[in-house]
């Protein structure tokens, strides 16, 4: 479309920023937060400037042909999806780039680090924009670049480092069983493009294929957006600074799962394995984070397993996957990315201002950093599901989208109670109290790092109180996206006394029950199961100890220096593989029928039986060079028999120069015998080889020499060398008419070896008379110090 | 008996003559001992030349004129030219590595880079051949020089073991290689690929196991060039024992070359034998033995201590991945082959030309430990080498990415399915390995000393590999566009 390229644009232009952000840094020093965060602010506002056409339900589809050839396009589709999530990544962005400027201050990797965190976040919103498989695939791997070198960043730690590396590990590992996934459903839907592949599902559903599609790719979301059993990086990646923990970990690429689910939904959902694949995972997800998270008393920890509680959530709904699931994820996405990102930068503001992240260790912050507080208390009531806040109205809906499968919303009411207890770890327990306890002297925040959070609890607020406000503008459209038809709901802060509302009631009162026996349920859980190992880090712990065990068993098995071992395992082999090609259907045909020999043609081969085995028998080198020398000869005479004088002569010169040779070799050799460097077992298996080989060479030349001879070239020569080159001594003219080219090749070789023979020489004579040069001049000094004594 | 009219067809002999000849002039500098440096330049420009000769053929492929001579013996088509060129490309960038490298190590006899010129032009006969006797001699005149090359490094005792032990081995290859070509031409008569393809296909051929067991033994010797697992085993160490600049020319020009002629064979000789009774077992020989490099290669990676040698296995591993595009036979799995082999022509010789400028004169110290802090050392070093590395993994955006993609999707639509699925999976285990040298370089502080400063020759190598690495991952379209609308010969049996 003309002048639609803007989308593709966008993204280009926030990789090229990236790519200049080390330059800006330098400029700006301490005020490059602000300056680069006018990158995410602009494409919000360029995003939210197409907000009025798709809300009309209008998608911007652009194409620019990447490899044509492979239907590999850089395609971008904005729809309302699409949209939804790039809002989130560029508007939650421009807060944490903010508050990065602040957190990080000083810092000498800083232009390392704004150039990874904007390449992220180009590369995110590659991923939501993208409506190609492959480039989608493209950009979703860069995140987890990036990402592996934010995690990565606080790198003198060992910890941080291992933790960078598992979250690669997982993640890119996922996201290559995703590729997989992405070709083998490319070729079931004969295109790449997300929505030409959307518009005929049941091609894709009712293939045979589907299964493995449906495994492959889910195995890519669900590692990416960290669903039990890979639910283990996210908590571990807290690592990281905290910027990145609030950005990559849970606003934008843990959601990157999230996403791809929804955005395929229409072609593979709908059917049961993904209802129970989706459902299962989130729901052991989110029971698994809810029990775990009762263990933690790092506030980062604790925010992170309530982000598994949210993604849990999130994808069980989208496996559930009627309107009403559909609407509630939609709903829930944007409420948790309101709440959990400034809940996390508030723990960093925390960490960075009072000196810890144990929540058992501070008290009483509230009276030095009221602004911190109050953005904490908006965000964790927004979080515990509390009214007037944008967080009640997505739980709502949520409970709502689950009524009819009463087990799920049950997993869900636990988990929302657990969500409840963390809120109150986090945003009430370090900042109430008279007393101020904190490892450090707590002070109030700078402005970078509490407008940003407080900007995001405000939306939540807000939207609380009039959720009209994104409602049919934002998340109707996004919802019809991941539908395929429109279907309007409205939202609502007042639902009036409604089953939802009683069960939300439920949940604050589980959750305050969490509360008040929370200190001795937490030492009781703590005390006894420290150093637990099972369960899936101990299924990647083992698995990464299992990979590291096999590979040292095959370096030792294979990796040996010994070149007879690597002759072994050679021959072995090709004749395992031709033995096999014979035995398996043994047609060989050929002729024993030969006519019977003269008596000497008979002595030289028996000549030649008994050099061999003189050879094997022999216990001295020079006793098998000369038997194996006596086989060679042997072999010459029996050409000299059946007429074929030049290839005896042949024959005759190669073994002479090769005894000549090997004698030469082996006056330089230590004395020793044969017998020594062997032994039984390793003379058993190369005899068995050796015979192996033999005999299927012996019956392969006899059936090769059982097929007819082509003579045709034979009777050309016998016939043409007279009538056409006047010659006859049939060999001369071969040489030098018919192949007359050949002829000048050979001697233009033999003067090519002669010059590089000439050369080789005339170094090593120079080389010669370097060395007398240096004797000399050694004498020189030594008569010199003579004459001085 | 009269040859047809276009039999000898001189055109498409150009690379490889302008190559020997410029082998020749090389030669004589060496028996004048004009200065090193004039003839790496000179040797240069006959690359070059080479380059040019095989671009103008490229493009006759472009137009769909694409040529062969001495009746389809010698090729001039487009994956023949294609690779050509990217033979051309190994060389020049191994040129630059050995210029930087070879004063420094002690090494730089005369006589190098005429062996080194003498050998791409091996490789580009074994590229271009149509023949079961060109092969062979483009086989012999690459690897005797390869021979010699390995043991450069005259008095270090692992230089000429890996000398000896490639040259041992490799002939014990060829023999294998020539009773393949021995057996193939009892069951078919013919030694052109052409004249095997039409013999093996025809309806009243009856010797199929013994052109299967010629195809078999054809496959070993050749697998020992390109290293299929088990055949691999000397690779790591002659690899590892061989002058840098040596291994990066090895690594590239020699696996181009041996994966040229094994395509072509591939998608002739044994693809017309896949169509007769026991057909189906020579796909499976091939899969069982790139499953085994798979496998083979990257475990055997995941443990080394040492990056040179860690490479080494990579290479083998990589070799399993160019195999799924063996498997394909077909026009897909050679276009996705020849841009695989240009992206790891680039990369690999990007990451040994970062490893020659990091080590001692003596190729020694690879430690791992060695690369800890590198990025805040020379972070144009680091920041080069992680781009390789990363792309050696298949990572996007790099050329290796697009690379392993191609394969994959040749395997798949070709119906391997199980063993794409095991080149991903080892993929993840690629990850580890290379990644690790990249937390070392990026994660670590240093208690290295500062190295010595970086040669011009080996920064141009470093920078050719690097941006090509990165543009051909960017913008994939323009070259395999170019071979994609190519023209192959002997196609179609």
């Amino acid at each position: 479309m003309p002048g639609g390229d803007r989308v593709l644009i966008a993204v280009l232009l926030a990789f090229g920023v990236a790519l200049a952000a080390p330059v800006i840094v330098r400029v700006a020093g301490d005020r490059s937060g602000w300056v680069l965060a006018l990158l995410p602010a602009g494409i919000t506002a360029y995003l939210l400037s197409h907000g009025s056409r798709v809300a009309a339900g209008e998608s911007i589809v652009e194409r620019v042909a990447w490899v044509s050839a492979l239907d590999i396009h850089l395609s971008m589709r904005l729809d309302g999806l699409s949209l939804v999530f790039a809002l989130m990544i560029a508007g939650i962005g421009t807060a944490i780039v903010i508050y990065a400027g602040g957190y990080l201050r000083g810092d000498r990797q800083l232009p390392r680090f704004y150039l990874l965190l904007l390449a992220f976040m180009a590369a995110m919103l590659g991923v939501v924009l993208s409506d190609n498989l492959i480039s989608l695939f493209v950009f979703w791997e860069l995140t987890s670049i990036t990402s592996y070198f934010l995690v990565g960043y606080k790198h003198e730690d060992e910890t941080s480092r291992k933790s960078a590396l598992q979250a690669l590990l997982v993640t890119a590992g996922g996201g290559l069983a995703m590729l997989a996934g992405f070709l083998i459903l490319g070729l079931v839907g004969g295109t790449f493009e997300i929505s030409e592949l959307l518009s005929d599902p049941e091609a894709i559903r009712g293939h045979e294929a589907y299964l493995a599609i449906l495994l492959l790719v889910g195995l890519g979301a669900l590692t990416k957006s960290a669903q039990w059993p890979f639910h283990f990086w996210l908590p571990n990646a807290m690592a990281a600074p905290t910027p990145v923990s609030a950005y990559l970990h849970s606003a934008t690429m843990v959601k990157a799962g999230v996403y791809l689910l929804a955005r395929l939904s229409p072609a593979l959902g709908g059917t049961p394995a993904w209802f129970w694949l989706l459902t299962l995972a989130g729901a052991a997800t989110m029971l698994a984070a809810g029990s775990l998270a009762l263990l933690q008393r790092d506030s980062k920890r604790l925010l992170a397993y309530s982000t598994l509680i949210a993604l849990g959530t999130l994808v069980m709904l989208i496996g559930v996957g009627t309107p009403g699931a559909i609407s509630a994820m939609i709903v829930f996405l944007v409420g948790h990315a309101l709440y959990k990102a400034p809940l996390f930068m508030v723990a960093g503001s925390v960490d960075h201002e009072a000196g810890s992240r144990d929540v058992t260790a501070l008290r009483g912050l509230g009276r030095v950093m009221p602004i911190t507080w109050i953005t904490a208390l908006v965000a964790g009531l927004s979080a515990g599901g509390l009214p007037p806040l944008f967080g009640f109205v997505a739980k709502e809906l949520a409970y709502e989208g689950l009524f009819e499968n009463p087990l799920l919303l049950g997993a869900l009411i636990a988990a929302s109670a657990v969500m409840v207890l963390i809120v109150y770890l986090v945003a009430w327990r370090p900042f109430a109290g008279r007393e101020i306890h904190a490892p450090s002297a707590p002070h109030e925040a700078p402005l970078s790092m509490w407008l940003g959070p407080a900007l995001l609890a405000a939306g939540g607020a807000v939207l609380g109180f009039a959720p009209w406000l994104i409602g049919d503008s934002l998340m109707v459209p996004a919802a019809a996206a991941v539908l395929g038809e429109l279907h309007p709901f409205r939202l609502y802060l007042w639902h009036g006394f409604t089953l939802a509302l009683g069960l939300s009631a439920v949940t604050v009162a589980l959750g305050v029950v969490l509360v008040w026996r929370w200190r001795p349920v937490h030492d009781a859980l703590r005390s006894r199961t420290l150093g637990w190992t099972f369960g899936p880090v101990g299924g990647y712990d083992a698995l990464m100890a299992g990979l590291v065990r096999f590979a040292a068993w095959q370096t030792r098995v294979l990796q040996s220096d010994d070149l007879r071992h690597h002759m072994t395992i050679i021959l072995g082999f090709t004749v395992a593989l031709t033995g096999l090609t014979a035995t398996f259907r043994g047609e060989l045909a050929f002729d024993l029928r030969h006519e019977a020999g003269y008596f000497y043609e008979y002595i030289v081969l028996v000549l030649v039986g008994a050099a061999a085995i003189s050879a094997l028998r022999a216990h001295s080198r020079l006793v098998a060079i000369t038997s194996l020398g006596v086989a060679g000869f042997g072999i010459a005479i029996v050409f000299v028999f059946f007429a074929a004088p030049d290839l005896a002569i042949t024959q005759f010169l190669v073994e002479t120069l090769i005894v000549i040779i090997v004698a030469l070799v082996l006056i330089r050799l230590p004395r020793g015998s044969l017998r020594e460097t062997s032994n039984g077992s390793v003379r058993a298996i190369a005899g068995t080889i050796a015979v192996a080989g033999g005999a299927l060479f012996t019956v392969l030349t006899l059936a090769v020499t059982a097929l007819p001879f082509d003579a045709s070239l034979t009777t050309f020569f016998e016939a043409e060398s007279y009538p056409a080159a006047q010659g006859r001594n049939i060999v001369n003219v071969i040489l030098v008419d018919f192949r007359a080219i050949d002829t000048l090749g050979e001697i233009t070789v033999l003067a090519v070896a002669a010059s590089g023979a000439y050369a080789l020489l005339r170094r090593s004579f120079g080389r010669r008379r370097d060395d007398v040069d240096t004797e000399d001049r050694s004498d020189r000094v030594h008569v010199e110090r003579g004459g001085g004594a | 008996m009269t040859l047809p009219a276009d039999f000898i067809v001189v055109s498409i002999l150009g690379p490889a003559i302008v190559m020997l000849v410029f082998a020749m002039i090389t030669l004589l500098f060496a028996v004048f001992q004009v200065d090193r440096s004039a003839t790496a330049s000179m040797a240069l420009v006959g690359v070059g030349t080479a380059a040019v000769f095989a671009l103008h053929l490229l493009m006759k492929g472009q137009q769909g004129a694409a040529e062969a001579g001495f009746g389809l013996r010698y090729l001039g088509d487009t994956p023949a030219t294609a690779f050509t060129l990217v033979i051309l490309l190994g060389t020049a960038l191994a040129i630059l590595v050995s210029e930087a490298d070879l004063s420094r190590l002690g090494l730089d006899h005369p006589e190098y880079y005429p062996l080194m010129l003498l050998s791409a032009t091996g490789a580009i006969v074994l590229a271009s051949a149509g023949d079961l006797i060109t092969l062979l001699l483009g086989l012999e005149i690459m690897s005797l020089a390869v021979y010699a090359l390995a043991a450069w490094r005259q008095g270090s005792r692992q230089s000429e073991e890996a000398g000896m032990k490639y040259f041992l081995l490799g002939a014990f290859a060829s023999a294998l290689l020539i009773y393949g070509i021995a057996l193939t031409f009892g069951a078919g008569g013919r030694f052109d690929y052409a004249g095997l393809a039409a013999a093996f296909s025809a309806p009243g051929f009856d010797a199929h196991v013994l052109a299967l067991l010629g195809a078999v033994l054809l496959l070993a010797g050749l697998g020992f060039k390109v290293a299929f697992a088990p055949f691999h085993q000397w690779l790591p160490d002659v690899y590892t024992g061989a002058p840098t600049p040596v291994t990066t020319f090895m690594s590239v020009v020699v696996k181009t070359a041996a994966f040229a002629a094994l395509l072509r064979i591939a998608s002739t000789v044994f693809a017309s034998l896949g169509a007769g009774p026991l057909g189906e077992l020579l796909p499976i020989m091939l899969g069982i033995l790139i499953g085994a490099t798979l496998i083979v290669g990257n475990f055997g990676a995941l443990l080394q201590s040492g990056v040179k040698r860690m490479l080494a296995y990579s290479a083998v591993a990589h070799a399993g991945y160019l195999g799924l595009a063996v498997l394909a036979a077909d026009t897909v799995g050679t276009n996705a082959a020849i841009f695989y082999l240009t992206a790891y022509t680039l990369m690999t010789a990007g990451a040994f030309a970062v490893l020659s400028a990091i080590t001692n004169a003596d190729d020694r110290g690879d430690e791992i430990e060695r690369f800890a802090g590198l990025a805040a050392r020379r972070p144009f070093l680091a920041a080069s080498l992680a781009i390789v590395l990363m792309s050696l993994a298949g990572l996007p955006p790099f050329a290796g990415f697009v690379g392993k993609l191609l394969v994959f999707q040749a395997a798949i639509s070709a119906g391997y399915v199980a063993l794409a699925v095991l080149g991903i999976a080892t993929s993840v285990v690629a990850v580890v390995y290379y990644a690790r040298v990249i937390t070392y370089m990026y994660f670590r502080e240093s208690d290295q000393e500062t190295i010595r400063p970086l040669a011009p020759t080996l920064r141009i190598a470093v920078v050719i590999a690097v941006v090509g690495t990165i543009a051909l991952g960017i913008l994939p379209g323009f070259w395999y566009g170019l071979v994609e609308r190519g023209q192959v010969l002997l196609a179609g049996f």
